[in-house]
Order: structure tokens, then C-alpha cells, then sequence
């Protein structure tokens, strides 16, 4: 219990501080991290507690932006990015029923298609609007966009932890282990897997949003890039998920490379995250968090 | 039978397009052992799953103490006290012995008491006790259906399906279950059982009925579905 909150607590000082550094550069920095953390912790509540793997949240992030990009100017901010979560939610109950139904491979090509379909139907639908991209004008500033980054890293660390332990948690993981197996001890299957569907959308979508202010426009190319959603699996397997610290790991070990990386080698960014993927999968299933646990061996 | 504790009416389930229950009705008397048997493909593993609802009934319905529980989902069936232990066992492999009965009391029904009734399984089956920190996958087939009953137990049922529970176990294993059935009766539990092992079955059962093809050809009480002819020459072999 002690161990496992240490690293979170590392985490959440370490962003308490970084403000007070004025550089915007690290609060840049800060804020990408936040923002992958935030995204990795929700995606580990449907994907690694049900092990049904999701390569599409994208389509949450992508719809929270644009969301986010329709109420720009109409809505006060703080409401607009509750509405992008809210959006985000909704749409994955309504999407999981069917979706759910199936697992295994079939279900990540299922949500990698889907978000891919959302994307081209936005694309259309801004096409008829007459809207290539939009600007969003009076965007808050960099330390603003920081603080609220911050507090959904927070607020999906401790919403991963405390599910995992809670009843909810326990009937996931008992649906992972063997969804049949699990009926016939009373755990409600299909209400369980669309509650964790629908928690993990709903902070992706305002992270989305949040980062379409960063960039001050929305482009559904952008803002649905699969890139977006294969990021956060390869956090996740680099990090581990079988804890909550797995996803800070993992997400503060490709900021970091990134920067280091992407200013300097842009070219070899992709072949590294390539090679990392590869090599975790084979010899570190359990990731990085697995290694601090001393227990790097395979996953059972 | 109007004071039976589970009554199917003309229940019609199956796979999809594929039938296998046409129209089966049967009854279950309240604390008693009720069999069913019959050959592999009859379809008494379709009963056990429609009956615990894991698969719809698609047409007649079904009784529980009373009520018509034809339209509720599994976890509702097993909050009244209605419980399956699968056939195959399918312990949830990678956790602990401990984890797994912790499981079992996870329905509403089960959750005061789980403690307590977790040291009476571990009383029942004092194997599952020494292994409690193992994980269930790990285990014999024999221990894995043990641990499979003890976390049916754990939801704390008033009537508890065993599906097919000595299929694959070694005789002296087979032995400790029918054991374990007689003394699950004692305990004033309803049981119903399906097996392939007539011979056994029917020596604890107080009720059985034959399936064949997704019906229920006969019905009696075990005695004298043990000496029925039909009976001893298809599945006694004399």
C-alpha cells in the first residue's frame, strides 16, 4: 500500500513544484506528461482491469476536442471541457453495447475502426459546415491549461486506484480473468464492462479538448490521429498496468524521450518507439513498474 | 409439484440459430438432489446454463421459489440464491484460492457473511485451507473443482447447479465430490446435478430425469431410475 502510493505522491509534489520554476518550457513539458498520464490511467480502467485492449481512444480525445472546438466562444471554458468528457461518456455507452460484444483481436480492430469511422464522419460534417479547421481565439495561458492538466492526472491516478480497489475494480478483474466464470458468481458482465468503457472515456475527452486549446485550433485529422491512441498503449506497455504506477511511468519515460529525441532526431523517434514496443513485449511484459517490483518476469 | 423450488416450463434455449432445448420441463424438489443425466450432446450442460441464465430462455419460462425469473440476467438469478458451478470448472486461474472464494461473495446476497462462510469452506474442504496462497490455475483438477464448488458456496445459494463436476477427475477424486453432494444435501441445500456418471448419480440423487436430445425422456426417483431398464441398458450397460 505504502510502496505503491509513493511513486504517485513523487509525481503529484513534483507537479505542485514545476509552476514555481516560471520556465515555460518544463510547464510545457509538464503539461504534455499530465495530459499522457491522465490518458493512460483511464485507459488501464477499461483495458488492462477487463483486458478488453482499446487501439481507438482517439475517438474520446478527438471528440472532447472537438467539442470543445463547437462551444468555443459560446460556452464559458470550464463548461465547455465538462461538456467534452460528458460527450465523450455518452458516446461510449451508447457505442458499448454492441462493441463490447466482442473481445480479443476483434475488439481491438473493432475500436481502432470506430474511431476512424468518427474521425471521416467529422471530417464530412466539417466539409459541409465549410470548416476546414478552427481557430480558437483568447485561449488560456500555458500555467492555466498546466493547472487543469494537472488536476485530471490527478483525478484519473487516484480514480485508478481507488476502482482497482473497490467492488467495481474486483468485478473487472474477475471478468478478465474469465468473463463466463465470472457471471456465475453474480458479477453483472455487461453493466461492468460499459461502466469501465464509459469511465474510461470521459477524462480522454476533456484531455482533448484541453489540448486543442493548447494548440489554439481543432483539425479533425489532428485531434483523431490514431497515433494518439497507439501512444497511449505503448505507455502502458512500457509502464505496466497492473498498477497505477505503471501508467506514470510509462508516460514520463516517453515525454522525456520524446524530448530528448524529437527536438534532435525526429527521424529516429517513431524506429525507437518501434524497438521500445517490441522489446518490452517480449522481455519486460510487466514494464517498467514490473521491474521496480521486482518481479519483471512474465506475465502469468 | 406445486411446492417445487424450480420449475422449467416448455423451456425452449440454444446457440443461436442452433436449437437445443425444444420444449424441456422439469421441476426441482426444494432440499433435495435432483439429477440429470444422460449422454454427452443431450443437453444437460444447455439446461445448467439456461437455468443459471447465461443463456436466454427463448421461449416457456422459469420458476424460482415462486417466481418467474425467465427474463433475469445471471446476477440477479444468483442474488436470489440460485448458483452454477460450471462445468470445466473455470476457476479464475492466475488469482489465489483465497481470491477466488472472496469472489463468489461478491453478489449482494453474499457479502454480510462472507467471512464467516469462507471458514466453513475452508472446515469442508481442508485442502483448499493449506492452499489458500496458491494460485487456482496451479492446482489438480480435483482441488481446482473443490475450489470451484467452495466459491459457489461463497454467494451463500439455496439451490447450487453442479455441471458435470466429476468430469475428468480421477475415481478416488469422483468419490470425494459425490461425498461432498451428500454432504451439501445434509446441509439442507437443493442440489441439482448433471453427470455422465449414472451409476454414482443416481445412488445419491433422490430425483433424476434423463435427457435425451434436449428433453426430458424420464423421470423418478433415483432408485428406480437405477433399476429401470431403459436405463440400465443405455447408461449402466447391462
Amino acid at each position: 500500500m505504502i510502496r505503491s502510493l509513493a511513486l504517485p505522491i513523487l509525481f503529484g509534489l513534483a507537479g505542485l513544484v514545476l509552476p514555481f520554476t516560471g520556465s515555460s518550457y518544463l510547464i510545457g513539458v509538464g503539461f504534455a506528461l499530465c495530459c499522457s498520464i491522465a490518458l493512460v490511467q483511464s485507459w488501464t480502467v477499461l483495458s488492462a482491469m477487463t483486458g478488453y485492449v482499446s487501439l481507438g481512444h482517439a475517438v474520446f480525445y478527438g471528440l472532447g476536442a472537438y467539442v470543445v472546438a463547437l462551444s468555443w466562444g459560446a460556452l464559458p471554458m470550464p463548461v465547455g471541457l465538462l461538456l467534452a468528457g460528458g460527450v465523450a461518456g455518452v458516446f461510449a455507452l451508447l457505442v458499448g453495447m454492441p462493441v463490447l460484444r466482442v473481445r480479443g483481436p476483434y475488439f481491438v480492430i473493432l475500436t481502432f475502426g470506430l474511431a476512424e469511422l468518427v474521425k471521416y464522419l467529422v471530417i464530412i460534417l466539417e466539409s459541409e459546415l465549410g470548416s476546414f479547421s478552427r481557430l480558437m481565439f483568447g485561449a488560456p495561458d500555458l500555467g492555466v491549461l498546466y493547472a487543469i492538466a494537472f488536476a485530471l492526472a490527478a483525478i484519473a491516478t487516484a480514480g485508478a486506484l481507488l476502482i482497482r480497489r473497490s467492488r467495481l475494480g474486483r468485478g473487472l478483474l474477475a471478468l478478465r480473468e474469465n468473463e463466463e466464470a465470472a457471471e456465475t458468481v453474480g458479477v453483472p458482465v455487461v453493466r461492468l464492462k460499459l461502466v469501465a468503457f464509459a469511465l474510461s472515456a470521459v477524462i480522454p475527452g476533456v484531455v482533448g479538448g484541453l489540448a486543442a486549446m493548447r494548440t489554439t485550433y481543432f483539425e479533425p485529422m489532428q485531434a483523431f490521429d490514431p497515433t494518439v491512441s497507439f501512444t497511449i498503449v505503448t505507455m502502458a506497455v512500457v509502464g505496466g498496468s497492473d498498477d497505477a504506477r505503471g501508467p506514470l511511468l510509462g508516460a514520463a519515460f516517453f515525454t522525456i524521450l520524446s524530448e530528448v529525441l524529437w527536438a534532435r532526431l525526429p527521424q529516429v523517434y517513431m524506429v525507437v518507439l518501434g524497438l521500445l514496443l517490441i522489446l518490452f513485449v517480449l522481455f519486460i511484459p510487466r514494464g517498467l513498474a514490473g521491474i521496480f517490483a521486482g518481479r519483471p518476469g512474465k506475465a502469468a | 409439484m406445486t411446492d417445487a423450488l424450480l420449475t422449467l416450463e416448455n423451456v425452449a434455449a440454444g446457440y443461436g440459430q442452433v436449437r437445443i432445448l425444444r420444449a424441456l420441463s422439469l421441476s426441482v424438489a426444494p432440499g433435495a438432489v435432483t439429477a440429470l443425466i444422460g449422454g454427452n450432446g443431450a443437453g444437460k450442460t444447455t439446461v445448467m446454463r439456461t437455468i443459471a441464465g447465461a443463456i436466454g430462455a427463448q421461449a416457456g419460462r422459469l420458476l424460482f421459489g415462486g417466481q418467474d425469473i425467465t427474463a433475469w440476467p445471471a446476477h440477479r438469478r444468483v442474488d436470489a440464491g440460485l448458483v452454477l458451478v460450471p462445468e470445466g470448472r473455470l476457476v479464475f486461474p492466475t488469482m489465489t484460492v483465497e481470491e477466488n472464494l472472496r469472489l463468489g461473495a461478491i453478489a449482494r446476497r453474499a457479502r454480510g457473511s462472507a467471512r464467516t462462510r469462507r471458514d466453513e469452506i475452508y472446515d469442508m474442504f481442508p485442502r483448499l485451507r493449506e492452499r489458500r496462497d496458491q494460485r487456482a490455475g496451479t492446482m489438480s483438477g480435483g482441488e481446482q473443482q473443490m475450489l470451484a464448488i467452495g466459491r459457489g458456496l461463497m454467494a451463500d445459494p439455496t439451490m447450487i447447479l453442479l455441471d458435470e463436476p466429476t468430469l475428468g477427475l480421477a475415481p478416488v477424486m469422483a468419490n470425494e465430490i459425490f461425498a461432498i453432494v451428500r454432504d451439501l444435501r445434509a446441509r439442507g441445500l437443493t442440489v441439482l446435478i448433471a453427470e455422465q456418471d449414472v451409476r454414482q448419480t443416481l445412488a445419491v440423487a433422490d430425483h433424476g430425469h434423463v435427457v435425451e436430445n434436449g428433453d426430458v425422456v424420464l423421470s423418478g426417483p433415483g432408485t428406480s431410475l437405477a433399476a429401470d431398464e431403459r436405463v440400465r441398458e443405455a447408461y449402466l450397460g447391462l
